[in-house]
């Protein structure tokens, strides 16, 4: 019976494990940029690096344009490689940004944070712990005006057993030169990211607090905090070893702050999520979340608002060939194909078979 | 005799209940949110005691905002709302179940009426209910139970686009045996838009439906239903006026099984529809009532264990129209677009879904061209299954996306392999 137990509970580490991208992560309706806090997917990594203790051995290329932002209807090129060495694991990922892209740097003016890089380094020593060295530096003397950018970031986390803890922090980022003037500067103050988790009968309980704040320097200097508080529930029930439902529903409480006021966001998120492997070469996935009981943002004048069609249905698809992965989202392809832009009308297009797409390589 | 009668229901039950979605019930010629006699989950907003038939299910209905007329949204093939949810069997035998972003068209268009007069344009509707949450428990005990709350509550104080919406409803069901009775009341809705220019208010008066069904054998089904919501609006153009929408259907269904992996369905209903707004004094009233006896018949074959198509074919044995102050309310509309892109909104409840005339001038008509022709498939994969509607793709990958295949040609589109998707998962 311990055997059988034992063999279920590893395959069903194995089904959930053997996935990894921002495609999965999204149709299953969690945070792309860092992965999530209750599914196990090797994108969590990007929220804790001691995770990769777990998920290593792969190299993952996420297909997308060479864009300074990201979004699941425009992704941007990135990918790396993950691999054990002895009782250690390390890895190398390239492409990956903080989130603070072209909006909040004036589009073309500041220099965004390119060509960036992430070393992670994860041992376990009964205690899996992790950790992450980001790092992105650019320059263009083409211009009128010499334009650079910097940026370094530092993560850290340890999983002890049922708990994790992370902290993922950005210590600089800097983008001085624009367009206009050479003494003009976008800067990144010490911001960070700092939660954890613990899984108690089947159920992991979730919080993280992340605060930033960033100066636009021009004529005059604008600042823009942010701080947000998520405290949730996530549960991973497994129907047998190839599927699996997921439910969490997670307080978020956030509040942005520039010179006209605050900006303050109470939800109360939902999300119901189904994984299954349809047949050996198949996995789907879908997902649908709504805001329910809180949903008010109250802007800077003090007036709330709901936010209208918080709904938001997501599907993905597995195409499994051995130790080769493609992930991608479906469902976003437009009946109409005169269309440039993706669009969610409930339409499972076989032309643009998967979105989004990441393919991954175990090894 | 007895075994073989109940292995026929238990098979027949198993190959319909087996898909689960707005797009199947659409393709066999049934209204999208739910079927008097064919078994899917979307029975559930009939009657809520059909959660006792059903096992452990998660369902995803692709989509996103819907059409959208400013604050309105209709859930359109051509552009579908998302919504989903989960039902589950505890374990002291009763069901629980949570669906997320079900909004129904009626009541859609009931705020749509209240939002407008003859100026108005789709900017300037009221809010529709919105992040609806829709909550089911049913049980066994002497009969099968079932209840449901339905509640949405959004608003904006942000100056220049303020409104509020709200509502409250319950739904009630039981079935035992051959029979089976449900009723809807609905315990209260409001909306409000003050910064609109004609700053229009709606508010629910009375909404309640009731009907139930009983099992002539276990193929044929009789079934009656009626629905009544009346509603107060008001706005700076016109005076107060009070709305009723009326809705009776009287029908008999029959499925028969024609082999293993086959069932045919054939419906005869009479509908009789009346929509009316009353001004308290002075105006014109406007009104549109519609009786129409439609015949369906449709059928569902498992093609290959990972493919189910079906399709059905409806048309009215008797269909009119009678339509009277459309004009002088809302309206004479530019061209025919108008019907869907601005304010003229009974004639779009009128012309879209209720079949009336275009001219809007008022008089008695047939509804004409009448028969729709429907399809759908299922891929199964064990217990996944996806289905859609097909043959809904226009030759031309630039046209919209229609709901019906008589009205694309006849295409078979291997691109848009399936709309309206649905994900059903069991378990």
């Amino acid at each position: 019976m311990k055997r059988q137990t034992l063999v279920i509970a590893g395959l069903a580490l194995l089904s959930t494990n053997a996935f990894a991208s921002k495609a999965r992560v999204e149709a299953l309706g969690q945070d792309a940029a860092h992965g999530s806090e209750y599914i196990s997917d090797s994108r969590n990594v990007f929220r804790n690096p001691a995770v990769l203790n777990d998920t290593k051995n792969y190299l993952v290329t996420e297909w997308g344009t060479a864009a300074s932002s990201d979004s699941a209807t425009a992704p941007r090129a990135e990918g790396g490689f993950f691999r054990e060495a002895g009782s250690f694991a390390y890895g190398l990922y390239l492409g990956n940004s903080n989130g603070l892209d072209t909006t909040n740097r004036n589009g073309t003016n500041f220099l965004n944070q390119v060509n960036a890089m992430d070393l992670f380094f994860a041992g376990d020593m009964g205690v899996k712990w992790g950790a992450k060295l980001h790092f992105a530096s650019s320059k263009d003397e083409t211009g009128t005006f010499e334009k650079k950018n910097s940026a370094f970031g530092l993560g850290l986390g340890a999983v002890m057993g049922a708990a994790e803890a992370y902290i993922d922090l950005t210590l600089s980022d800097k983008s001085t030169g624009a367009t206009a003037s050479a003494s003009h500067e976008w800067k990144q103050k010490p911001s960070f990211l700092l939660g954890g988790s613990y899984a108690w009968e089947g159920t992991t309980f979730f919080a993280n607090y992340a605060s930033s704040k960033y100066e636009v320097k021009t004529t005059s200097t604008a600042t823009t905090k942010g701080s947000a508080i998520n405290v949730g529930a996530g549960r991973t029930m497994e129907i047998n070893p190839t599927a699996r439902i997921y439910t969490d529903v997670t307080l978020k409480l956030a509040t942005d702050e520039v010179a006209a006021g605050k900006t303050k966001t109470t939800k109360l998120p939902v999300t119901l999520g189904v994984e299954a492997e349809a047949t050996s070469w198949l996995t789907l996935r879908g997902s649908v979340s709504q805001n329910v009981i809180l949903n008010d943002t109250k802007n800077t004048a003090g007036k709330k608002s709901s936010t209208a069609n918080s709904t938001d249905v997501n599907a993905g698809a597995t195409l499994n060939f051995g130790k080769l992965k493609v992930d991608g989202v479906i469902g976003t392809t437009d009946s109409n194909r005169a269309a440039t832009t993706a669009a969610e009308k409930g339409v499972l297009a076989t032309d643009n078979l998967l979105t989004r797409v990441g393919v991954t390589y175990m090894f | 005799m007895k075994k073989l009668l109940t292995v026929g229901t238990a098979l027949l039950l198993l190959s319909t209940s087996a898909f689960a979605s707005k797009a199947r019930l659409q393709a066999l010629g049934e209204d999208k949110d739910g079927s008097f006699y064919i078994p899917d989950y979307r029975n559930l907003y009939f009657n809520p005691s059909e959660i006792n038939s059903l096992g452990n299910m998660a369902v995803l209905e692709w989509g996103n905002a819907g059409q959208t007329f400013g604050g309105l949204s209709l859930d359109f093939d051509s552009a579908t709302k998302a919504q989903g949810g989960v039902l589950y069997s505890l374990s002291n035998g009763m069901k629980v179940g949570a669906i997320l972003g079900d909004e129904t068209d009626v009541a859609a268009l009931t705020r749509a009426l209240a939002s407008n007069s003859l100026t108005a344009t789709a900017s300037q509707f009221l809010q529709t209910a919105d992040n609806v949450l829709d909550v089911f428990v049913g049980g066994s005990a002497a009969v099968n139970w079932g209840a449901n709350l339905l509640y949405t509550n959004s608003r904006s104080e942000v100056t220049g686009s303020r409104y509020k919406q709200n509502s409250l409803a319950t739904r009630l069901g039981a079935n035992s045996g051959a029979w089976n009775a449900h009723l809807l009341l609905a315990l209260g809705a409001k909306a409000e838009a003050p910064d609109n220019t004609q700053v229009p208010t709606y508010k629910g008066k009375f909404g309640a439906r009731v009907g139930g069904g009983y099992d002539l054998s276990p193929e044929s089904k009789v079934f009656v239903m009626y629905e009544s919501y009346s509603w107060k609006q008001d706005n700076n153009v016109t005076e107060e006026r009070e709305g009723s929408f009326n809705k009776g259907i009287l029908g008999y269904g029959h499925t028969k099984k024609v082999n293993d992996g086959g069932s045919l369905f054939a419906k005869a209903q009479v509908e009789a529809t009346n929509i009316k707004l009353s001004a308290v004094t002075g105006l014109v009233q406007a009104k549109i009532n519609r009786l129409a006896i439609p015949v369906t018949i449709g059928y569902e074959h498992v093609a290959k264990d990972w493919l189910t198509l079906r399709g059905s074919v409806v048309q009215n044995l008797w269909g009119t129209v009678k339509d009277e102050g459309l004009t002088a309310n809302f309206g004479t509309p530019a061209s025919a677009a108008d019907f869907s892109t601005t304010g003229k909104t009974l004639r779009l409840l009128a012309n879209g879904r209720y079949g009336s005339s275009t001219s809007g001038n008022g008089g008695k008509k047939t509804l004409a061209n009448s028969t729709t022709v429907n399809a759908g498939a299922t891929l199964t994969f064990g217990s996944l299954s996806v289905d859609g509607l097909v043959a809904a793709t226009p030759a031309s990958r630039t046209g919209t996306l229609n709901s019906t295949a008589n009205t694309n040609g006849g295409v078979l589109a291997l691109d848009n392999l399936e709309t309206r998707v649905a994900l059903t998962y069991k378990f």
